[in-house]
């Protein structure tokens, strides 16, 4: 079975070809960062409108990177996100994946965004073992998820307020260090004294939970208290507070559930010191963990791809008047 | 005279205590510095009108949709997040403004950046943070003539 696999539900669009087996015969991902190079710099605001100049060209590209005839390719569905994300941004996508699955006479799939997240994992560990729990950290999400199989998954917890990425990011602008914020603080806080600034721990109850906003408004606080902070003293603080949390619900988790392996998945996975925690937590459980390349982390259509082809072959195909839904929550898809 | 707060736990309930004194079709514009209360204070909003579901931050999406109880005829929380868009075109292409006129009250962060597109019609609360304590108060043309909003202003 072979499927293409579109998205565009946020700044990223790409198109992929995913075959049985978990393997990535193609994988094109253009960022909006990128349009700014192809385009001279004129680059329209709208993200929406941004998709619409490039998933032509990307999805013709994806196709011929896997051998197919990009005006009849050899593929047995058409995945592509519905939801969650931008309205204008999903739409770009959901319709031109509707104009190939009719045009082609291909069925459709609609995939949820975080449920792609989930296999980015797979395609690039295809050896892993269920029951699989996921660690999704991203600019929009923070959750932790079981996963009995492939497909088949329980969110354990997740945040009650900002997702971890979206305070890297709102701090990092704070800061002044530009977007998105999860580099340049990783960065900094490498120079930086974690110790500095004496930020609560959030959510320590036993729940699964997250929550970062408080953190974001102990950070404003404290520093607005300390002129003598280095960038790097709170670029290290913060990120220490952040990877303790998601490290402890790790834990918390590992104690609840019995799992063969452990996975990073969305944004925040690219964190170097999250990803020093996570092989420690691992090591010290007799664990594997999975951690994901920079590419796999950040949103691609190899993952939609890989979640298509899981709903492609149990039959599950959505109708061609599907519509958008950015509020899509993980807990709806089964 | 303004609203103070001394707690995050006052914060919210100062939202719930707001909740009452909206109408449907407000659109009210927050603002303040980065962790001012922003959240706590919707969620105190939430939970006045009705809201069961957890309200977490709009930022990714930029628009969440909460069904509320419809208490006073308010039936749909809008909880917007204006900080990640890059033109008040886009901020037009949410509108918000016609999205309200069907029973929804709209609660927008950092909505003072796109003030212009919302007009004169709306209600402003800005949170000022010093130390724990909040200082919330209540402007715009249409918290003029609302009795309930003068303790705020």
């Amino acid at each position: 079975m072979r499927v293409l696999g579109i998205e565009t539900s946020c700044d990223e669009t790409a198109a992929a070809v995913v075959e049985s087996g978990w393997r990535v015969a193609s994988s094109v991902v253009e960022s909006s960062l990128e349009i700014h190079r192809d385009y001279g710099g004129v680059v329209p605001e709208l993200a929406g409108r941004a998709h619409l100049t490039t998933i032509g060209p990307v999805v013709r590209r994806a196709l011929e990177g896997a051998g197919l005839d990009p005006h009849d390719p050899a593929i047995d569905a058409v995945a592509v996100t519905s939801g969650p994300g931008l309205i204008g941004s999903l739409l770009v996508g959901l319709s031109a994946a509707k104009a190939y699955a009719l045009a082609w006479e291909r069925p459709l799939v609609a995939v949820n965004h975080l449920e792609g997240h989930l296999f980015a994992p797979l395609l690039e560990a295809p050896a892993l073992r269920f029951p699989l729990l996921t660690l999704l950290a991203s600019g929009g999400h923070t959750m932790l998820v079981l996963q009995r199989s492939a497909g088949e998954h329980e969110v354990l917890g997740e945040t009650i307020d900002d997702a971890a990425g979206e305070a890297y990011d709102k701090i990092a602008r704070w800061l002044g260090l530009g977007y998105p914020g999860g580099p340049p603080i990783d960065r900094l806080a490498r120079e930086g004294d974690a110790g500095a600034l004496r930020l609560p721990a959030s959510m320590l109850g036993p729940g699964l939970d997250f929550s970062f906003s408080g953190l974001k408004t102990a950070v404003v606080r404290q520093v607005g208290a300390r002129p003598d902070l280095g960038v790097a003293d709170v670029a290290a603080s913060f990120q220490a507070a952040v990877v303790e949390q998601l490290t402890r619900k790790l834990a918390g988790a590992l104690e609840r559930y019995e799992v063969a392996g452990l996975a990073l998945a969305g944004g925040v996975a690219a964190n170097g010191q999250l990803r020093e925690a996570v092989v420690a937590l691992a090591a010290d459980r007799g664990l594997e963990a999975h951690l994901p390349s920079r590419e796999m982390c950040t949103d691609n259509a190899a993952m939609i791809a890989a979640a298509g082809l899981a709903h492609a072959a149990r039959g599950d195909y959505a109708p061609l008047d599907l519509p958008a839904d950015p509020g899509w929550s993980l807990e709806a898809v089964h | 005279m303004s609203r103070h707060c001394a707690s995050p736990e006052a914060t919210e309930a100062a939202g719930e205590e707001f909740a009452r004194l909206l109408e449907p079709g407000d659109v009210v514009l927050l603002s303040g510095p980065l962790g001012a209360g922003k959240t706590t204070f919707v969620k105190g909003v939430a939970r006045g009108l009705g809201v069961r579901e957890r309200v977490t931050s709009p930022t990714f999406t930029v628009v969440r949709e909460h069904h509320a109880d419809g208490a006073r005829g308010i039936r749909t929380l809008l909880h917007a997040d204006v900080y990640r868009l890059g033109s008040l075109d886009e901020v037009v292409d949410l509108a918000l403004g016609e999205l309200v006129e069907e029973g929804a009250v709209a609660l927008v962060e950092w909505g003072e950046v796109a003030a212009a597109v919302f007009g004169e019609d709306v209600i402003t609360l800005e949170i000022t943070p010093e130390d724990d304590a909040r200082t919330l108060r209540v402007g715009g043309a249409a918290a003029r003539d609302r009795a309930g909003l003068a303790a705020w202003r």
